[in-house]
């Protein structure tokens, strides 16, 4: 179970670290100065808001629906879409 | 509506001849660019010639982002244009300016990159529609500049640009708008758009040197030498020159276009003679006053043909006719932006009271042409010249305007303000 959990835990942090890379890659943002209820409104305008989400859905082999995209709102919100350790294998 | 003398007090060039007006200048009369042996994808190598700065160089992340090439070299040349008219400096006096675009083929370069991204490698950008917007280049434009007058994209291959600074230029004369900046901007290396130009079977063979393959009205020319770049101008009316000691480097005076209405691509003497006379009638001036024409003059065998023929329609024969030459054997076609660096190599020569030859020149099947010898041709102090643009599709425009002779050309981006109209 432990060996199972650790590896888990190993996916989604590489999850999140490639999530920060293209935020970083996208938005011209730092990672650093993220916390997670940083608001993506704050760091994002439209253009850069699709920017990212096409990116993310190309990396993580997901698709964001207009719904789902509109209730994103944090980067605490972006980490949870991306916290599926399956996704990592994508 | 008054009619307003419609007067150029800024050109900014990103092109195979250099970005500064002195080395523009200086290449039109001697050297022209360094043509390349370009190697792509799917054709054979083609002569070309090609800007050497890069263009994504001095954009902001957003620009980068949303620019196809033609456009990064759009925005280049326009802050050079502003620079040049003292307008780098001063938004409100800008404020109100149009923005008149001319690009035949569009960012088609980002076309390709989005469409290969997609079918390829899975998926394209996400802000790949505004990068492939044909409309890109003047929207940034605007955006850069802060210029909140309308903001119009002219497509119509060859004869893009010259019918966008036709255009700014009637916005101007009618009142309309007080400043405008125009030109063209063309980037065709993409490797499906060189195939795509190979198709067409219109390119000229690199041969040993491909700095010889361009060469227009001779006997031996086979096909164009494509080029890239952007130039643009800031336009004004006269009366707002003048209001704020703006240099003035030279008059657009008339405008005219046309269409075949004929055939794609074989060219019609008739529509382009119409185009002409347009121009002339728009300029109030008669063919003889005419010192110099810019010609359309690509190499091609049919549309050289066809222009000597529309320039003895309109200018009749040879002992009277102006000076003809070609510049694209220095600076290749530049295609929707060929009207725009011509332009500015008409203002060059007329800048240095002198037309040269056309490179690459040597024995013409055209004896009813008064072509510039190679060793150049005198201007008058104050000159009239013609610019022709003719495309696919059968468009035609041209552009009259006339410049004074100065010895210290325009170049310095600050030693303006000591000329006056010319």
């Amino acid at each position: 179970v432990q060996a199972v959990t650790r590896a888990v835990t190993c996916a989604v942090n590489h999850n999140v670290e490639r999530l920060m890379k293209l935020i970083e890659r996208e938005l011209g943002v730092d990672p650093a100065t993220l916390a997670p209820d940083t608001l993506l409104s704050d760091i994002a305008d439209s253009l850069d808001w699709a920017s990212l989400l096409t990116a993310i859905e190309r990396q993580f082999k997901l698709r964001v629906e207009v719904e789902h995209g509109l209730q994103l709102r944090t980067v605490s919100d972006l980490v949870q879409l991306v916290a599926e350790p399956g996704l990592a294998c994508a | 509506l008054p009619a307003h003398k419609v007067v150029v007090t800024g050109i900014g060039l990103a092109t195979p001849l250099g970005s500064t007006w002195p080395a523009f200048a200086q290449a039109i009369q001697a050297g022209g660019a360094h043509f390349e042996a370009l190697a792509s994808a799917y054709i054979d190598p083609v002569p070309a010639a090609r800007v050497f700065e890069d263009p994504s160089v001095g954009l902001s992340r957003l620009e980068a982002k949303l620019s196809d090439r033609h456009a990064q070299l759009a925005l280049h040349a326009s802050d050079r244009a502003l620079q040049q008219a003292g307008l780098a400096d001063q938004p409100a006096l800008r404020r109100s300016a149009g923005v008149f675009v001319g690009c035949g083929s569009g960012p088609t370069e980002s076309i390709q990159r989005a469409y290969h991204d997609q079918m390829v490698d899975g998926g394209m950008h996400g802000l790949s529609l505004l990068r492939c917007l044909p409309s890109g280049a003047a929207a940034l434009l605007a955006l850069r500049h802060g210029l909140h007058g309308p903001a119009l994209t002219q497509a119509a291959a060859c004869a893009s640009s010259t019918l966008a600074l036709g255009e700014a230029l009637r916005a101007i004369r009618h009142g309309y708008l007080d400043v405008a900046l125009a030109g063209g901007a063309e980037a065709p290396f993409g490797a499906c758009t060189l195939k795509a130009w190979d198709g067409l079977r219109v390119l000229a063979p690199v041969g040993d040197d491909p700095g010889r393959a361009c060469r227009p009205f001779d006997r031996e020319r086979r096909g164009l030498v494509l080029g890239e770049g952007a130039v643009f101008f800031v336009l004004e009316s006269q009366a707002h020159a003048r209001s704020r000691g703006a240099p003035v480097w030279a008059v657009l005076e008339g405008f005219g276009a046309s269409c075949d209405a004929h055939h794609w691509t074989e060219p019609c003497a008739a529509g382009q003679a119409e185009a002409m006379r347009a121009a002339l009638h728009d300029a109030r001036i008669e063919p003889g006053d005419v010192h110099g024409i810019n010609a359309h003059g690509t190499g091609t065998v049919a549309g050289d043909e066809a222009e000597a023929e529309s320039l003895a329609q309109v200018f009749g024969a040879r002992e009277r006719a102006p000076w003809v030459h070609s510049t694209k054997s220095l600076h290749g076609h530049l295609l929707g932006a060929s009207g725009a660096i011509e332009l500015a190599a008409a203002i060059a020569c007329m800048s240095h009271g002198r037309m040269p030859g056309t490179r690459n020149l040597a024995h013409t099947d055209a004896p009813g042409l008064r072509l510039v010898p190679a060793t150049g041709a005198p201007l008058p102090q104050a000159a009239l010249m013609v610019s022709n643009s003719f495309a696919f599709g059968g468009g035609n425009a041209c552009l009259v305007v006339s410049a004074t002779r100065d010895p210290s050309p325009p170049g310095s981006q600050t030693d303006g303000a000591a000329r006056t109209d010319a």
